[in-house]
């Protein structure tokens, strides 16, 4: 199975990989997946993992590389063991497709039979009613329409519908990182979607109504000097990092978007 | 009938707005999803529905982006308008890009206002795809050409010919700056309608039932009623003694703002539910497949 994992830049992506790579080793009671065999070599993986075990943010990704992660995985059901390959990709690159400059996404010489798509916020666009009036600009000239002036909910889904494009892959999952800090608000992640971004929420019941909804927390918890010690015990408790599926169910599995696409 | 045909197969492909590099915004075109610019593109639009053609006519500074805007950010927020729930639009970044200039508009920023609005020859055609549980699906198209084009429309003779469109629209909103038909502009802002009515009329684009609608926008703006009464109606007689047709509706807005506007959201509802009026509640896809129909009647 080829699973790209898409999002915008600082969506979580890279994070996750490195709370899922230390999940597969150790797993927690129930996983879906976990490791069949351990990749013979460990060193991007750490790279990825170290600063997660460290309550520590994670170095962005660099911007022009794709680096492919090969996984041999067991499916804890059956037995069943599953190559999956999951690309780390900056989020820019994604990004850049908006803007049709993102060759390296095009070129990328694979055909992934699904993807998970990242968010972190979906801010709407802002009503010009919202803005006061006195917020007046002393500029002279009519500032150019960027990237920062498209929506998020409008630069995910022209995200979606290109890398459909380019990519056909038949399945989706879509989610909603950082959920710790949304689960007081939301029952869920479609409630989630569906309050912040109507026109996403249709866009994607309309072209892909099979697609899983997650919310995500890789991290656990927002780092502060104050949560370090808990967020160390319940690495170790296997409690840290957590998913909330669209029934509103919350799990420790970190596995389960991969699983659900498999 | 064979308007309609060219707009289908493209037998008389639309000549695109010369436009001069420099009127440009700088950076058009380099998104994805951006407004269309090209008429005959509709026709990849439409093969799953009937698209219903709203054109806003209006010179510079007349609201019909902030019009398109409020429209885009009305769809965006709200479950559904009349039932119909936006799903999907070819034209996302031309929507956001209007979006964009409406803000600048309403944050007073300190530039020329001939500069925050859309600029001449910018891509114009924005789509809307809209769903209904019962009725299903439908596709709105608005286009919204810089006041700039419409100037060049008036001021020069045969130039709307080439504006497929319009020649098949199903509805035209005129936008009428209500503020400036109240003071020393008026004769300007009636002189440059009667210019290209006479143009749009000698050009043949009144002889099909299209809607036609006067929308007369910044109407908070308007200090004397009575004064604003009499150069409305004075507008429409003499719209209509021009192109020797009824105006069928008229309006009054604020197209800048949704707050406690439900004047505005009825006209986005009608847009929505009568720019086509259907002979049933629900049509037969059949009978709305209407560019197979013309290709065929051509062969």
């Amino acid at each position: 199975m080829k699973c790209l994992i898409a999002g915008m830049p600082s969506t979580g992506k890279t994070t996750f990989i490195g709370a899922l790579s230390y999940l597969l080793s150790n797993p927690v009671e129930g996983q879906a997946l976990s490791f069949a065999e351990i990749p013979a070599d460990f060193s991007y993986l750490n790279r990825l993992q170290q600063p997660w075990l460290s309550i520590k943010e994670v170095d962005r990704t660099q911007i022009g590389g794709a680096t492919n992660i090969e996984l041999s995985l067991k499916r804890n059901t059956d037995g069943n063991v599953i190559s999956v390959s999951l690309p780390d990709i900056a989020g820019e690159n994604f990004q850049a497709i908006v803007q049709k400059q993102s060759q390296l996404i095009k070129d990328w010489d694979s055909e992934p039979d699904s993807l998970m798509l990242f968010i972190k916020d979906l801010n709407s666009s802002v009503f010009a009613d919202q803005f006061q009036n006195d917020d007046t600009i002393k500029d002279t000239k009519l500032p150019s329409f960027d990237m920062k002036d498209i929506s998020n909910e409008v630069q995910n889904v022209l995200i979606l519908k290109e890398l459909h494009n380019l990519f056909p892959w038949k399945k989706l999952a879509i989610c909603f990182t950082a959920w710790d800090v949304y689960q007081n608000d939301y029952s869920n992640p479609r409630e989630y979607l569906k309050q912040n971004s109507r026109f996403m929420n249709n866009f994607i019941k309309r072209y892909f109504p099979d697609a899983k909804l997650f919310g995500i927390s890789a991290q656990g918890d927002i780092y502060s000097t104050e949560n370090v010690e808990s967020l160390i015990e319940k690495t170790e408790n296997g409690q840290r990092s957590f998913v909330v599926t669209e029934d509103g169910i919350k799990s420790y599995d970190l596995t389960l978007p991969l699983s659900s696409l498999i | 009938m064979d308007d309609k045909i060219e707009l289908i197969t493209g037998v008389n492909p639309a000549e695109v707005p010369a436009v001069k590099p420099a009127e440009r915004a700088d950076n058009i075109g380099q998104f994805i999803g951006e407004a269309m610019s090209d008429d005959q593109k509709i026709n990849a639009l439409m093969s799953s529905s009937k698209p219903e053609i709203t054109v806003l006519v209006g010179f510079v500074g007349y609201g019909k982006t902030s019009f398109v805007s409020s429209f885009y950010q009305t769809l965006l927020q709200k479950e559904d308008i009349a039932g119909y729930a936006f799903y999907d639009s070819e034209t996302l970044v031309g929507l956001e890009r209007r979006s964009f200039l409406r803000r600048l508009n309403d944050r007073n920023i300190e530039i020329a206002p001939e500069t925050k609005r859309t600029v001449l020859g910018e891509p114009y055609l924005l789509t809307f795809h809209l769903s209904h549980p019962q009725y299903g699906d439908k596709l709105v198209v608005i286009s919204d050409h810089s006041g700039e084009d419409y100037a060049d429309y008036a001021a020069k003779k045969g130039k709307i010919a080439d504006d497929i469109l319009i020649k098949n629209a199903d509805r035209i909103m005129f936008f009428v700056d209500s503020e400036k038909l109240c003071n020393e502009q008026r004769l300007s802002l009636t002189t440059q309608y009667q210019q290209l009515l006479r143009n749009m009329k000698e050009n043949g684009l009144f002889v099909r039932k299209t809607k036609l609608q006067l929308v007369f926008n910044k109407i908070d703006k308007v200090n004397d009623e009575n004064k604003f009464g009499k150069e409305k109606e004075k507008l429409i007689t003499n719209f209509e003694d021009i192109i020797n047709l009824k105006i069928g509706q008229t309006f009054e807005i604020r197209a800048n703002s949704l707050k406690n506007n439900n004047k505005l959201i009825s006209l986005f509802e009608d847009i929505i539910l009568h720019t086509v009026e259907e002979t049933s509640n629900q049509p037969q896809a059949s009978s709305l497949d209407w560019v197979n129909e013309m290709i065929n009647k051509k062969k």
